[in-house]
């Protein structure tokens, strides 16, 4: 199901940007091997627990067959909070804007984080699970406990969306999976806050498929512009009725255990 | 901007910004309904600011403005048509030009002829004109060489029409004086845009093997202000130049003159095509994003009509060549078709499924994808070796690349 770079391999009807994949764009991935967190806000849960509970998820990608070779691509571990904010969009205004402003600017003083809405309304009740993605089933489980888990930032990278999102057919569901989403995403940016950050390179953009916009056209990603970070909604068309399928653009997968 | 305050900008349909400023205790304050805009958002403001002008003075390019801003979601563009004029015969034959190859002066040094082949008339450029108001375009610009040395240039902006279209003028400054000036302000023009490659006078009129090019630049400035032009310094950034005091010092004449600075990447193509050690690194550029939290600086990367910073070939900008060719930047010299014998509309939507040009990518493909740049330069070679006509025909160039629904 994945390659040896951990990328899943696509069905002749889905839609990438070329085969084989190109390695144009390139994570600042701040250490080889870290799959575990260093710290984490929540201090009723203790960071061995955590620890624990990754390793352990960890073991068991690593013995299924049709997930193991995931593990070959970029591998980033993230804790998330119990949390009752149920609207995506305030949870993310509320808690995880926020924190990760405060942790990339800290990191990096001179840049700024923003968020971007090519919309004419705000983030609050227009954000929503894209059906398919479990993204409904990872919200539910953090509505009801702790959750550890590892985002995989370029599992389908150089996918469409429409097809990123149609791979979640394919995938397993004796382990939790869905296709990744903003706030997985903003807590491992929070945590590893240079890893669209590249002296050399450009990065890919972090596309968060698993939730989609009220408005159909219009989809959400994290991405660099030079030095700054990006939160974007913008538009899913590269022309009228047809959609975008850049080099750039990446897909994650994401696989957590509830603690 | 404040770090550690998340800034939530809404770029909404109209001309406006909603702005929700999330304090450090996380109480979001009432969205207020309009335009609070912080000082590096200045370059957006200044949008809005022209977008009423336009209101007033040109109904039509106003209409096309906010149809665009309404549609672009849909994924419609709406490119600059750059059209270069008169053979692009030049005055000056400066270091970094990618058009010498396409002038008569190099053609004649080469071939012993002029270009042979058709080249656009004023019925042409009309007729470019109609089809551009109707696909929703609204920007020309005038290029050359120096499309000041065209007599013909009054014709050819009544040909295009400065009430449909915002007509803007690329200019290396040695002819726009304030009779220039007032003359193109009087003939509808919008907008002027004057080079300056160097703050140190004897660099730049080295740069342009032309004394006097530094001075007469400057007095341009002063020209286009007095005629109430709209105005922009286009400046050719090479390697490291953007950490040089001298950059620095554009930098400041730019900010005390309120004159938005345009940036270009030097590119390693026409008479810059042996010079890769010009071609700016990630670290350059990177140092201009940052530039442009301070100052009214920009490339042609930096985010603009709401949509993120980004390659800009095919749905930002387009050359149109002396023959009708469209190329689909300024710095590139490979065709997506020409206008004369098919329509613009099939053009672009060629271009923009070229997976090369048309999805989206944040780096600028010529100036920085040195994958593509062997794709082009090599392209380019390879044509040159039985043609010396540029740019390189479609079916030689782009069409050898797969489409985007293919």
């Amino acid at each position: 199901m994945f390659d040896l770079v951990g990328r899943f391999i696509p069905h002749s009807s889905q839609s990438t940007y070329r085969e084989p994949c190109s390695d144009f764009y390139k994570l600042n991935l701040p250490f080889p091997n870290q799959l575990k967190v260093r710290d984490h806000p929540d201090k009723s849960v203790e960071i061995d627990h955590v620890n624990d509970s990754l390793s352990h998820l960890l073991s068991k990608i690593k013995t299924d067959n049709q997930l193991s070779n995931i593990l070959n691509g970029p591998t980033l571990p993230f804790f998330i909070s119990k949390t009752s904010i149920p609207d995506i969009g305030e949870r993310l205004e509320k808690i995880d804007f926020p924190s990760l402003s405060n942790s990339f600017c800290k990191a990096f003083p001179k840049s700024h984080f923003k968020a971007i809405i090519q919309d004419n309304l705000q983030l609050v009740e227009r954000l929503h699970p894209y059906p398919s993605t479990r993204y409904d089933l990872f919200l539910d489980h953090i509505s009801r406990s702790s959750v550890v888990g590892y985002y995989f930032p370029l599992a389908f990278n150089q996918f469409s969306i429409s097809s990123q999102r149609s791979c979640m057919n394919s995938l397993p569901t004796h382990i939790p999976v869905c296709l990744s989403g903003p706030i997985e995403v903003s807590s491992v940016l929070t945590s590893y806050p240079s890893i669209l950050f590249d002296k050399t390179s450009y990065s890919p953009i972090l596309c968060l498929s698993g939730v989609a916009h009220y408005d159909a056209r219009l989809i959400a990603c994290f991405k660099s512009y030079g030095p700054h970070l990006e939160f974007w909604i913008i538009s899913n068309c590269l022309l009228p009725g047809v959609e975008q399928v850049s080099e750039q653009w990446s897909g994650g997968l994401t696989i957590y255990h509830p603690i | 901007m404040n770090p550690g305050r998340v800034y939530l900008f809404l770029l909404i349909a109209e001309d406006a910004l909603l702005l929700y400023n999330i304090t450090p205790d996380r109480t979001p304050l009432m969205a207020t309904p309009l335009q609070i805009l912080a000082k590096d958002e200045s370059l957006t403001r200044e949008e809005d600011r022209k977008r009423k002008d336009q209101s007033l003075s040109r109904p039509r390019v106003n209409h096309k403005i906010k149809s665009y801003f309404n549609n672009m979601i849909d994924g419609v563009i709406s490119p600059i048509l750059r059209l270069k004029i008169n053979r692009s015969a030049c005055n000056m034959q400066c270091q970094h030009c990618c058009e010498e190859p396409y002038m008569t002066r190099d053609l004649i040094k080469r071939t012993g002829a002029m270009d042979q082949r058709r080249q656009m008339t004023l019925d042409d450029y009309k007729k470019l004109s109609d089809e551009s108001d109707e696909l929703g375009i609204f920007r020309f610009v005038i290029t050359g060489g120096e499309a000041l040395l065209d007599k013909s240039l009054g014709d050819l902006f009544i040909a295009l029409d400065p009430m449909k279209h915002l007509i803007i003028l690329d200019t290396n400054g040695w002819y726009f004086d304030e009779d220039k000036a007032r003359w193109f302000a009087d003939q509808g023009g919008y907008k002027v845009q004057i080079s300056l490659d160097s703050f140190i006078e004897v660099e730049h009129d080295k740069f342009r093997n032309k004394p006097g090019a530094y001075s007469r630049a400057l007095n341009a400035f002063k020209a286009a202000k007095e005629s109430g032009l709209e105005l922009l310094l286009s400046t050719c950034l090479v390697k490291d130049r953007v950490f040089s005091p001298e950059f620095q010092d554009m930098i400041a004449y730019c900010d005390e003159e309120e004159i938005p600075l345009y940036v270009t990447l030097a590119k390693p193509v026409g008479s810059a095509r042996d010079h890769n050690d010009w071609v700016c690194t990630k670290k350059d550029v990177d140092e201009i994003k940052l530039l442009e939290q301070k100052y009214q600086i920009f490339t042609h990367m930096t985010p603009n009509y709401g949509q993120p910073g980004k390659c800009i070939t095919v749905k930002g900008i387009n050359t149109v060549n002396h023959d009708g060719e469209i190329i689909p930047c300024p710095y590139m010299d490979l065709s997506i078709g020409n206008v004369t014998k098919e329509p613009l509309r099939d053009i672009l939507e060629r271009g923009m499924l070229n997976k090369w040009l048309g999805p989206y990518r944040d780096e600028c493909l010529i100036g920085e994808n040195f994958n593509f740049i062997d794709f082009h330069n090599q392209t380019v070679s390879d044509h040159l070796e039985h043609s010396p006509y540029l740019p390189v025909p479609y079916e030689s160039g782009f069409g050898r690349i797969s489409s985007v629904t293919s």
